[in-house]
């Protein structure tokens, strides 16, 4: 830390990345991620400082900054992504420690590929909770995501799911996964 | 297929972009959306397109802990308003609230954390033992000392709910001191007490 950082500073600092960590862990946010945007809003909060004492230190100030600081980390880690070449990714998600037989990977590509598009067979009411639900959220965090009651959000989960089935089946996807 | 297999073919075709994962939404937006402030036919767009992608679902986890966040650090009026009728009630603390205008408040817990001892405004012979009651889910409790002027005497964070004066701290006989403490709750919010104050016995 600089030295013309102030004590109060450098105690609401503390206090953020206290309550930025706890909040991590219950969103399951990447340590990588966090370190990013803690390093990014201690280096803006600094600057601020120099530039207005005071203010740079309430905690309302400090959870805007990280806000702005997250949008600019995102908006930067997009570019870079863009710049990239996506073929990489494709050969960077193969798994380590042995790759699967050729007809293997096909299988599984094709089946990704059929929920993938079946899910986007799903009217959208249906479509996003059935989503969310894939993706790992629970049914509190997917009805507060979306404004919903939490049996409105089950309720849609539900029927989501049962007509993705019916998707699947109709291509000839069973309950056993086979074609 | 189970809720499972389609769960593990569902994220490994987020993690592929070669199965045609969109265009990701305005950064503003998706704060909005975390926050919970856009409208549901926004909420629908925005989650269908983040739903798709793990680095976009990495995204709105962050938006969403950042708004969570952000509620364990109230608005400055409100929080000033609620400082001066508990002081009010406390009696003699105008002053608190000019001092600490530049304070951190970070309220998120229920109510007020309840002090126990020295009780308000008694005499106190050293060494000064502070007492507080526990509050549920706290992993440190902070407390902070001053003196009559408002100065930050000294400072201390304890897992325990006492807290022992040292010395160290430079308590002067006859003077008026005032303390509070805060419990720092597993879940990243706090609670404070209310602005006790004692007097050092000669």
């Amino acid at each position: 830390m600089p030295k013309h950082a102030s004590p109060h500073l450098a105690n609401t600092l503390t206090r953020f990345e206290r309550t930025l960590r706890s909040m991590g862990r219950r969103f399951r946010l990447q340590d990588v991620d966090l370190e990013e945007l803690v390093q990014e809003v201690r280096i803006r909060l600094w600057r601020a400082e120099e530039r207005e004492s005071g203010s740079a230190s309430s905690a309302s100030y400090v959870w805007k900054t990280a806000e702005a600081a997250a949008i600019d980390l995102f908006r930067r880690r997009r570019s870079r992504e863009r710049m990239a070449d996506r073929l990489e990714a494709d050969a960077a998600s193969l798994p380590i420690g042995g790759l699967p037989s050729p007809e293997r990977r096909l299988e599984e590509s094709e089946m990704q590929h059929q929920v993938m598009d079946a899910v986007r067979q799903l009217p959208e009411t249906r479509r996003v909770p059935v989503r969310m639900h894939l993706a790992g959220y629970s049914r509190t965090e997917i009805a507060d995501a979306l404004g919903w009651t939490e049996p409105k959000a089950r309720n849609l989960i539900y029927r989501g799911l049962a007509d993705l089935r019916a998707i699947l089946l109709s291509r000839g996807i069973g309950p056993e996964g086979t074609r | 297929m189970n809720d499972e297999e389609l769960r593990r073919h569902y994220q490994d075709g987020m993690q592929r972009p070669t199965l045609g994962v969109p265009e990701g939404p305005d950064p503003d937006l998706l704060l909005h959306v975390a926050r919970g402030d856009a409208t549901e036919a926004e909420r629908l767009q925005v989650l269908d397109l983040v739903m798709q992608s793990d680095d976009l679902r990495r995204e709105y986890d962050t938006y969403r802990a950042l708004a969570a966040g952000a509620q364990t650090a109230p608005a400055r009026w409100p929080r000033l308003l609620a400082a001066a009728a508990l002081l009010a009630a406390a009696g003699g603390a105008a002053f608190w609230g000019l001092s600490r205008t530049n304070e951190e408040v970070w309220r998120g817990g229920e109510g007020l954390l309840e002090t126990v001892s020295p009780a308000q405004d008694v005499g106190v012979t050293p060494p000064v033992t502070l007492a507080w009651r526990s509050a549920p889910g706290a992993h440190t409790y902070e407390v902070e000392l001053l003196a009559d002027d408002g100065r930050l005497v000294a400072r201390y964070e304890t897992p325990d709910t006492t807290q022992v004066v040292p010395d160290s701290a430079g308590l002067l006989a006859g003077a008026k001191y005032r303390w509070a403490v805060t419990a720092h709750l597993a879940d990243g919010a706090s609670t404070r007490s209310a602005l006790r104050s004692f007097s050092l016995r000669p």
